[in-house]
């Protein structure tokens, strides 16, 4: 139902061309503090929100805990292909709501229902370039999870759709949005380590060996679940319980492992401290295993190093870091930063203790809730009201799953890759270009 | 653990690409994933200006059409005539090949596309082939393929089409966003037709913006806007301004307009 109180949200462009301009430049940081409320904002105040997933990420942590008890949204819609997932989110919906909100199969009716103002996504990845690309076309903006996209090809269609749109795109790298790494990233771009020259980031294996990794025989899917539909634009192929419900990122076809798993998230981190997020790589090089058994075939153990034109290398590994599994080195030449989500720490630590200048470089600064998701989905409501863009733009977003796809890319191929950044295109690889930069959709999808 | 490369396979292709219909998947998966370490790293610059892929590409297509050998003693039918040579591999096999062929594609096997399209559960992988196949006998194979019965490939050959240029193309476009039979095919060619720098498109795509077709018109909107920004990117700035300016006047919705206007503000 329409709503009949006005601020709209899916409202016209407020800002001129000089706005747009500004809204082109790299944004400043928000206000330190927005004024708090402490009533619940009035209802034309909140922002509508579709949910366009709704399996483990989708109704047990966005839903339950980023967009019920958030005063700022309203819940407005619920779409999965499974009915199992939807009818639970609807239920948890109802229960801590009071409110039974619309529930969809079909993301393309989701988005078209009047009263939405915006939508977070977290279907599988290879659903999210369609997902998002629906929402921008319907003026919708968007919170969708990362990695931003299954290839480079979707990445770049998101991103002109959200620049086409005037979207407001929050790409769900929330550790830009936890103090420690923005913390780590400020030191190494005030030279507080040195000169940087490599960064390493540590990411972990795929799964192995756990009675869910092995073969299953092909299944009738459950009842409730559009199989076919869950495939989208992938290739068909039989279920089984391991190839979808989380452990869908494992295989080629819906995902790239924990290279766009955990990568997405360590490789976004390294780029801000690379000071690349409108860049990249110029040259990828990979050492990787499948596995000798399946049934994943993404790569189950690698190293790919990532070469840049400030002549920093960036490594992202299968292995540890130490004793730590998990995680993201600076490494200059007076010192180095570790950091990842239950720490930061460095070969000195007064490192750690250096209190910026005035004059010295600082990042994009969403608050400092020791929770992230609080503060990535404070700095996407805030945006949706400023039109301003979010610590973690579609570009921002696009690029640093980019270095991601190009380390799969480099590993499936066997070779070392060169790469235009600017214009995102690769150098003297006909069979990267024309097998890897996309895929052939399954129709009727098409970007 | 040092991470070390697996070792390739010395089983050949042929070998190869009969265990792929073996019952036991991880055989299955283990021929597959050898398979691609054959041919992967024919596909590299240096490799490719050797034409190192071309014999790849020529053993998958001769698996792909390798069929059962009937000797003139062998059973005949019901009406006592000779049963004609069936394929060797299952669909399932055939389906695999053709995806590893996509990786290695070259015109010379452009014949077997073009028996894989003949076979209904063949030639949606056919066409994954295809779509990664960029030359102009590929282009033309896959106008070809907008004969094929049944709208929702049709669909997914628009697509593919439309992600490529030139005059034949978009003449095929053209005649499929006004004559095909299926709407869903029809939308899908106007939604090609944004893809090119022909400003001529734009009245194709206006007509469609006013059909009563609500799924037509929607669609028809959003290309119009895309077109626009097509002519934008291309150098067409005036046409691009046209366009803009004509989607403002027309009975598209708030949100095409607003895209619109932002279009225009980048163009000042």
């Amino acid at each position: 139902m329409k709503k009949q109180t006005l601020i709209p949200r899916r409202h016209f462009l407020k800002c001129s061309a000089g706005g747009l301009a500004a809204m082109s430049a790299i944004p400043g940081i928000l206000p330190a503090s927005t004024a708090k409320s402490t009533t619940r904002p009035a209802p034309s105040d909140r922002v509508v929100v579709g949910l366009i997933g709704c399996g483990s990420l989708g109704r047990g942590h966005h839903l339950s805990s980023c967009m019920i008890p958030n005063p700022r949204i309203e819940v407005g819609a619920l779409c999965d292909v499974d009915m199992n997932h939807l009818y639970d989110a609807a239920r948890r919906c109802k229960d801590r709501t009071g409110k039974r909100v619309p529930t969809y199969k079909d993301f393309r009716q989701l988005v078209e229902q009047k009263d939405l103002d915006a939508v977070v996504i977290a279907t599988p990845d290879h659903w999210h370039a369609l997902n998002a690309i629906a929402a921008m076309e319907n003026g919708l903006d968007v919170y969708c999870e990362k990695p931003l996209s299954l290839t480079i090809e979707e990445g770049k269609a998101m991103v002109a759709a959200a620049r086409r749109y005037g979207t407001v795109f929050q790409t769900g790298s929330m550790q830009r949005s936890q103090p420690q790494f923005r913390r780590a990233c400020e030191l190494v771009r005030n030279n507080k380590i040195g000169k940087l020259h490599t960064v390493t980031t540590h990411i972990g294996k795929v799964p192995t060996g756990r009675p869910k990794d092995q073969w299953q025989a092909p299944q009738t899917p459950p009842a409730g679940l559009d199989w076919d539909f869950w495939l989208g634009p992938a290739p068909y192929a039989d279920y089984t319980p391991n190839r979808c419900h989380y452990q869908f990122r494992w295989y080629w076809d819906y995902s790239g492992g924990k290279m766009t798993d955990w990568g997405a998230h360590h490789n976004d981190i390294a780029q801000w401290g690379l000071n690349m997020d409108h860049f990249g790589p110029i040259m990828v090089d990979s050492k990787g295993v499948y596995s000798d058994k399946g049934p994943y075939d993404a790569a189950i153990q690698f190293e790919v190093t990532y070469y840049y034109d400030t002549d920093v290398i960036l490594i992202c590994s299968s292995e540890p870091c130490g004793q730590e599994s998990n995680g993201i080195k600076f490494i200059g030449e007076d010192g180095w930063i570790f950091v990842n989500r239950r720490k930061i720490e460095a070969s000195d630590p007064d490192i750690l203790k250096i209190e910026l200048g005035p004059d010295d470089v600082r990042l994009y600064n969403t608050g400092d809730n020791p929770n992230s998701f609080v503060n990535h989905y404070k700095n996407w409501l805030d945006c949706i009201q400023t039109r301003q863009r979010c610590i973690c733009d579609v570009e921002v977003g696009h690029r640093s799953c980019t270095v991601c796809h190009l380390g799969n890319i480099s590993l499936r191929l066997g070779r070392r890759l060169k790469w235009n950044a600017g214009p995102m295109t690769f150098f003297k690889d006909q069979t990267a270009t024309d097998t890897m930069m996309g895929r052939p959709m399954r129709p009727p999808w098409h970007l | 653990m040092p991470i070390t490369q697996t070792t390739k396979s010395d089983q050949t292709i042929k070998e190869l690409v009969k265990q792929l219909g073996s019952e036991k998947q991880e055989i299955a998966f283990v021929a597959y994933q050898a398979i691609l370490e054959k041919i992967l790293p024919t596909t590299s610059y240096q490799s490719r200006r050797k034409r190192e892929h071309v014999p790849m590409a020529a053993q998958l297509a001769t698996e792909f059409n390798a069929k059962t050998e009937v000797k003139p003693a062998d059973k005949k039918g019901k009406k006592g005539k000779q049963e004609p040579p069936k394929p060797l591999h299952s669909t399932a096999v055939r389906n695999k090949v053709l995806r590893l062929l996509s990786y290695t594609a070259t015109d010379g096997v452009l014949e077997t596309i073009r028996n894989a399209f003949k076979d209904l559960e063949t030639r949606q992988m056919a066409l994954y082939v295809l779509c990664r196949l960029t030359s102009d006998r590929a282009t033309d194979l896959l106008i070809e393929a907008l004969d094929q019965v049944g709208p929702t490939f049709r669909v997914g050959v628009v697509n593919a089409l439309g992600k490529r240029q030139g005059e034949k193309v978009l003449a095929a476009l053209k005649k499929t966003a006004t004559e095909d039979p299926e709407a869903q095919v029809r939308i899908a060619a106007v939604e090609a037709l944004a893809n090119f720098p022909e400003p001529a498109n734009d009245t194709i795509i206006a007509q469609a913006a006013n059909s009563d077709c609500k799924h037509m018109k929607a669609a028809a909107h959003k290309a119009r806007v895309r077109l626009a920004e097509t002519l934008r990117n291309t150098d067409k700035k005036s046409h691009a301004v046209k366009v803009y300016n004509a989607i403002l006047s027309s009975n598209a919705s708030q949100i095409q307009k607003k895209a619109a206007k932002l279009g225009l503000e980048l163009l000042e």
